[in-house]
């Protein structure tokens, strides 16, 4: 036996308890006679020795801040609401924010199942090729790209105006202004359905965090 | 059931509040990745914020054929892949003052033993070892990561494992390493 080593992957296999009883048996009884083997079993459980206790490391808390803070908005609200009925939307820019950041875009392009969207692979292999650029304000790919007119969903023609959307929560909207007021945050049920607070998105996403999601679109002025 | 799923569907539809709480449960791992596959904590910084900002955009695109955190990592991964080609790309312009040769990210270094021999391992040996050691991922979430077949996987945790413990040398030596 001591003739023949076993392969990498047998050895391996063998600290991480791996084998079963025959080749376990095997192995052990020619690491009894082979010491470069058995060095080199050694030398695996040291190394997994030294790495299972590096301890874990916390991201300073100043920079996990930073990073929440700094995360783009992301159009995917609009995308992945499904509709009840198909409107036409127009999307138009919002002056006050057309002048700060450029274009914003109200409405999108649901259409149909989401489900036919790409592959995860597809979108996890995108990440490596820079598909998904942390500098992008708004992910602007081709299904989600403004456009004058686009075949859409959704209450969104029904966006106030002045308004920024924030989240779907769960209804009736009515309860929704309840939760707000609670919270000190004035609020209404807009003609068109949703909820329109007198605050800010973080305000209210904070207020709203234990509700679950919904269809009612709450928006802040 | 996951106990991500939850969150990443309320994520999904725009909830910030549920990403911050996915970002919550992960971010020690996430850090930890970054910064032992980098060898510096301001590095390790710069690449869990690039991958959250790629995750919280994708987010809407992932489908949950794999466990969430899975296809996180595998975005730090990428991202610290990235932060690194972008460091050896400073460097190369940015030479350091042989006078001083302590760059201005050096007191970030992560510079015990470990760290060191790590460093000194081929990138795909550490990300392995990192990934299936220290933060307990199987063979069949590093293949789906790495993107190379499991008994690929096995091979280079071997040969980092190896490698590693040649570099620390005996226990004696490494006592004081871990920190």
């Amino acid at each position: 036996m001591a003739e023949k080593h076993p392969s990498e992957l047998e050895l391996l296999s063998f600290v991480e308890e791996e084998l079963g009883d025959d080749d376990r048996r095997e192995v052990s009884e020619h690491l009894v006679a082979c010491r470069p083997c058995a060095d080199e079993i050694r030398r695996l459980e040291a190394a997994r020795e030294a790495l299972r206790g590096a301890p874990l490391l916390e991201l300073p808390e100043e920079r996990r801040g930073g990073i929440l803070a700094s995360l783009p908005e992301r159009p995917d609200p609009w995308r992945r609401f499904r509709p009840v009925k198909r409107v036409l939307v127009i999307a138009a820019p919002v002056a006050a924010a057309a002048a700060l950041v450029g274009v914003f875009v109200i409405g999108g392009t649901q259409l149909g199942s989401g489900d036919d969207d790409d592959s995860e692979a597809a979108d996890v292999a995108a990440e490596e090729s820079g598909g998904a650029d942390a500098t992008e304000p708004l992910e602007m790919d081709e299904e989600a790209a403004p456009t004058a007119t686009s075949e859409a969903a959704s209450p969104l023609q029904d966006a106030p105006a002045g308004t920024t959307f924030v989240l779907f929560a769960q209804g009736p909207a009515a309860e929704i202004v309840r939760v707000l007021a609670a919270e000190g945050i004035a609020a209404e049920v807009d003609p068109g359905g949703g909820v329109v607070a007198e605050a800010r998105a973080g305000e209210v996403r904070a207020a709203l965090a234990g509700r679950a999601s919904g269809d009612v679109p709450v928006y802040v002025r | 059931m996951d106990a991500d799923e939850l969150l990443v569907r309320r994520a999904q539809k725009g909830e910030r509040y549920a990403f911050e709480k996915l970002v919550e449960a992960h971010q020690q791992r996430m850090y930890t990745l970054a910064a032992r596959v980098l060898g510096s904590r301001e590095d390790a910084a710069d690449a869990v914020q690039e991958a959250l900002v790629r995750a919280w955009l994708a987010l809407p695109k992932f489908r949950g054929e794999a466990r969430f955190s899975t296809w996180l990592y595998r975005i730090v991964v990428n991202s610290a892949h990235d932060v690194r080609a972008k460091r050896r790309d400073r460097t190369a312009e940015e030479p350091p003052d042989p006078a001083d040769p302590r760059d201005r990210f050096a007191e970030q270094e992560l510079s015990n033993e470990l760290q060191l021999a790590l460093n000194a391992l081929d990138e795909t040996y550490r990300v392995a070892v990192v990934l299936y050691d220290v933060l307990g991922c199987s063979y069949a979430e590093i293949a789906e990561m790495t993107g190379v077949p499991e008994g690929t996987v096995k091979s280079r945790i071997f040969r980092g494992r190896s490698e590693l413990a040649e570099r620390l040398g005996t226990p004696e030596q490494r006592t004081e390493s871990n920190a």
